[in-house]
């Protein structure tokens, strides 16, 4: 009878999570004319203004407005910096535009440009057993811009 | 009778609130007029955090203030002799030998009164800090300032905040937290590297858990840790919700958006 008790409770518990986070998509707010998204196992974070996937790793985006800024203009020098601090900096492609990612031990650091603004982003890791490599190739496949 | 318990009481409390302001004894030169009350309230606003958290810090700080650099160089030379592999300082520093402030009228004199004072406050309740407590608290509070209301408020150290903003990279959290387990001695040679050398570090992470949720009483209790003889990591480990994987996450997060 207990038992029967705590297997109800507990499908009630996970129908009702279920319910109350049907999507797994998650949409980043942002100050510009335009949002990225993340389909697949990616999903509004608890942390306002972040992704996270089921496997617990987070994607955060800052998006600041910079007209000036060009891959021309940006990317070596940004480059430059994490390669002389030791970074392996990996050349992306999200959503059409090139990016960069340094690779750092349990998270990635990368810059993108997009439509006048920089958008800067870290990919927190906390799940031990994925590898950032096939993070960041799964990034770059899922990685879209929505218009608005 | 109303007014007068009333009065007693507002007596009581104004008394209690003013009983031990701090007291800056010079023992060469001083502060100005328009320094000292500065310098007095952004004290007290430490002293008062601490005895918040049943810490019992002296309310009084003895200075000795030079004009030049010169003066300065040649007071330390004949007076300092730090064992801990310490560089002569070009600024100042706290003797804690003969429990006195040293300084000379640099270009950052009055925060740099602060964070010397700072150490006269911590050692005189925990006797022998970690570095990274000890340098990365004083660093923090140079970073007191007065707001628009009057009151004194923490804000991120600008010189520190450059640096952290200059260098952040995907490794960052860890870097922080690599400072726990350093000896004085690695401390001071890790001061001179370039780009993140160990008081920008120290800074971070005293500022982030300082102004983190509970965070007077969560470095309280670290120090209390600490004073009972146990090592930082495992004290901040305790302290920290989630420990130390959780806080290196969260500080590669709290200063990625702070360096946007």
């Amino acid at each position: 009878m207990k038992t029967s008790l705590t297997i109800f409770l507990m499908t009630l518990m996970l129908a009702g999570s279920a319910w109350a986070n049907p999507m797994r998509f998650g949409r980043t707010d942002s100050p510009a004319r335009f949002r990225v998204d993340l389909p697949g196992s990616w999903a509004r974070g608890k942390v306002e203004g972040c992704f996270e996937d089921t496997s617990g790793s987070r994607l955060q985006a800052i998006m600041a407005e910079n007209p000036e800024r060009t891959v021309a203009n940006t990317f070596p020098d940004w480059k430059k910096r994490f390669k002389q601090q030791g970074y392996e900096v990996r050349e992306i492609t999200l959503g059409g535009e090139p990016a960069l990612m340094a690779k750092g031990t349990d998270n990635s650091l990368g810059i993108v440009l997009h439509k006048g603004y920089q958008v800067t982003l870290m990919l927190n890791v906390s799940n031990t057993e994925i590898r950032m490599d096939e993070l960041l190739e799964q990034l770059g496949s899922t990685f879209q811009w929505l218009s608005p | 009778m109303a007014f007068a318990l009333r009065l007693l009481l507002g007596l009581l409390l104004f008394s209690t609130a003013w009983a031990q302001p701090i007291e800056l004894i010079y023992l060469e030169g001083s502060l100005t007029a328009q320094e000292e009350p500065l310098v007095k309230k952004s004290l007290d606003w430490i002293a008062s955090a601490y005895e918040k958290q049943g810490l019992n810090p002296t309310r009084v700080v003895r200075a000795r203030v030079f004009q030049s650099v010169r003066e300065f160089h040649s007071y330390q030379k004949r007076h300092r002799s730090p064992r801990d592999g310490s560089p002569l300082s070009s600024t100042g520093y706290f003797s804690t030998g003969l429990d006195e402030v040293v300084l000379w009228r640099s270009k950052r004199f009055l925060p740099i009164f602060i964070h010397e004072a700072h150490h006269a406050l911590l050692r005189s309740t925990y006797k022998n800090p970690p570095k990274w407590l000890n340098e990365g608290l004083s660093e923090c509070f140079e970073g007191l300032e007065l707001g628009p209301d009057g009151q004194i408020r923490l804000t991120p150290q600008a010189p520190r905040m450059r640096k952290v903003k200059r260098y952040f990279g995907p490794n960052f959290g860890r870097q922080v937290l690599e400072m726990l387990a350093l000896s004085s001695r690695r401390f001071n040679a890790k001061s001179y590297t370039r780009g993140l050398d160990s008081y920008t570090l120290s800074w971070a992470l005293t500022y982030f858990l300082w102004t983190g949720e509970n965070g007077p009483e969560r470095v309280a209790a670290i120090i209390g840790d600490l004073k009972l003889g146990e090592d930082s990591q495992t004290a901040v480990e305790r302290h920290y919700p989630g420990g130390l994987d959780q806080l290196a996450l969260d500080l590669q997060n709290f200063y990625f958006e702070l360096t946007q």
